[in-house]
């Protein structure tokens, strides 16, 4: 299954669950709404696909990428026509800035330079494999699609750009953008697909900036157990608003709101901690 | 035939040659001498060798026999020490505890079975070891190797095995714990941990990886000593 056909595939995934957990609108306007519109990926999304292709799907790096040439001024007319050629030349393609397409290869080239990461990139295996199962509690069609999943389904390996790949800096991106729910949907969702339960989930964090730092790290049993407790309550609450057909924002009511926990004074610095509860 | 073999010894424990500094030190000149011969087995001779006479002679000054025997039979057969049959029922023939070795064999071909038995002398009890049989041989999957001697020398192997049982249960002392170099050919530990290498632990030892050297003390010989079976 090609990229943009998993994510077209109304099954749910883990980016499903993540939305239903900002509010059950937002779910709606995303994937139910009948009118919605489909937002152009960012520029950080377009970089993340870039590098994804980059270090595990090279081959498909000329079919998918176009990468704008440098130096054409396309304010004279063979600027106008060089850039002609190349929009014709690049349909359907996904187009990246000289820069961007810089970027994308120097992350590429630290990561391949980590040994771990090259260490686990080596293990024989295969990317971007589509799993489904049906969750058996809710009855709702369930899908994930790793990143490098090893021949004998023993690691899921799981590319991360990142602004900080320092272990502070990351646990702060697994609370952000819910890593660990991914860790725990993607464990869980192979042991139903496949039998096999990974025995192991591991990030490879690059920055996206120079040095290109880059750290790999393996997600702890704690994360997983705390991630699999977070993703079934969003399941559940899918399930329950779609059997209602009922998709509600925030509250209707006026909230009291206080000062975030890290700063009213309970604790002294900010705990991640915090953060993590979503 | 193997009846006849008989190796005498006085069953003492000395202390080991792990037991002190000096000991060791003494057991390493002992073991210099020993590795620059050639009458002992190749995986014994030389620099590389030395280790393995120094655990051979641990075993000669716990079994008091002459270090030389043990050398000649004790193999490494897939990384592990192992004692040849022959000098399994040597040991037993010869040490004056028990009367020589019987074989009771019942059957023939498919059905063929052998039990070894010998009597303490102390008591005057007989002793008699588990049966083994064909069909044991099979379905442990001893016989059914490519190039098992099972397939062509049933008697004698049903023999050989049936004695190293029996000296597993009723001389265990002497053997050390230590199985028939046949065993260890048919036996073959197999690992049972669900995925060894995807701990962390093991995933970051699979990071650096130069070669591993050679261990010379382990290196297996390819297979059972002929010489010694025929």
């Amino acid at each position: 299954m090609e990229n943009a056909d998993y994510h077209a595939h109304p099954a749910i995934s883990k980016s499903h669950l993540d939305l239903i957990a900002r509010s059950p609108l937002h779910y709606w306007a995303r994937f139910i709404d009948e009118k919605r519109i489909i937002p152009e990926p960012s520029a950080a999304h377009r970089l993340g696909s870039a590098l994804h292709t980059h270090v595990l799907e090279l081959h498909k790096w000329d079919r998918e990428y176009a990468v704008a040439p440098d130096g054409i001024d396309r304010r004279t007319k063979a600027g106008k026509e060089a850039w002609a050629a190349f929009e014709v030349d690049a349909a359907g393609k996904t187009m990246l800035s000289r820069d961007e397409a810089d970027h994308v290869m120097h992350m590429g080239r630290a990561i391949l330079s980590h040994p771990a990461a090259a260490m686990l990139l080596n293990l024989p295996g295969e990317a971007e494999t589509t799993h489904m199962w049906t969750d058996g509690a809710t009855g709702l069609e369930c899908k994930c699609r790793p990143d490098w999943l090893t021949s004998d389904g023993a690691i899921v390996v799981d590319l991360k750009t990142t602004e900080d790949a320092s272990p502070t800096g990351f646990r702060k991106s697994i609370a952000q953008w819910r890593y660990g729910v991914q860790a725990a949907w993607y464990t869980f969702g192979l042991e139903q697909a496949t039998g096999t339960r990974p025995m192991q989930f591991i990030f490879i964090a690059v920055e996206k900036k120079p040095p290109y730092a880059v750290a790999v790290y393996a997600a702890d049993e704690q994360m997983i157990e705390h991630g699999m407790k977070t993703a079934m309550r969003d399941l559940a609450k899918l399930a329950e608003c779609k059997a209602a057909d009922r998709w509600p924002g925030y509250s209707d009511q006026i909230e009291m709101i206080s000062l975030p926990a890290w700063m009213s004074g309970s604790k002294t610095t900010q705990p991640i901690e915090e953060i993590q509860e979503f | 035939m193997t009846d006849s073999t008989a190796i005498t010894t006085t069953y003492v424990a000395q202390p080991g040659v792990f037991s002190s500094a000096i000991a060791f030190d003494e057991a390493q000149r002992f073991a210099k001498a020993l590795a620059s011969s050639t009458l002992v087995p190749q995986q014994y001779q030389g620099q590389q060798g030395l280790g393995n006479c120094i655990v051979a002679l641990g075993f000669a000054r716990r079994m008091n026999i002459d270090p030389l025997m043990v050398v000649q039979n004790l193999h490494v057969i897939h990384g592990r020490p192992s004692w040849s049959s022959q000098f399994i029922i040597g040991l037993i023939n010869g040490c004056g505890r028990f009367s020589l070795l019987r074989y009771e064999i019942t059957g023939k071909g498919e059905t063929l079975a052998c039990t070894a038995v010998a009597t303490d002398l102390a008591s005057g009890q007989e002793l008699r070891g588990p049966e083994v049989t064909m069909t044991m041989a099979k379905k442990e999957g001893w016989a059914t190797k490519s190039n098992s001697k099972w397939l062509t020398m049933p008697e004698l192997m049903i023999r050989y095995r049936a004695a190293a049982f029996w000296g597993r249960l009723y001389a265990s002392d002497m053997l050390l714990g230590i199985q028939s170099q046949e065993e260890v050919v048919d036996i073959q530990p197999v690992s049972v941990s669900e995925s060894p290498a995807t701990s962390v632990a093991d995933l970051n030892a699979a990071i650096a990886k130069p070669a591993p050297e050679p261990a010379p003390a382990l290196e297996p010989i390819p297979a059972a000593d002929d010489d010694e079976l025929f």
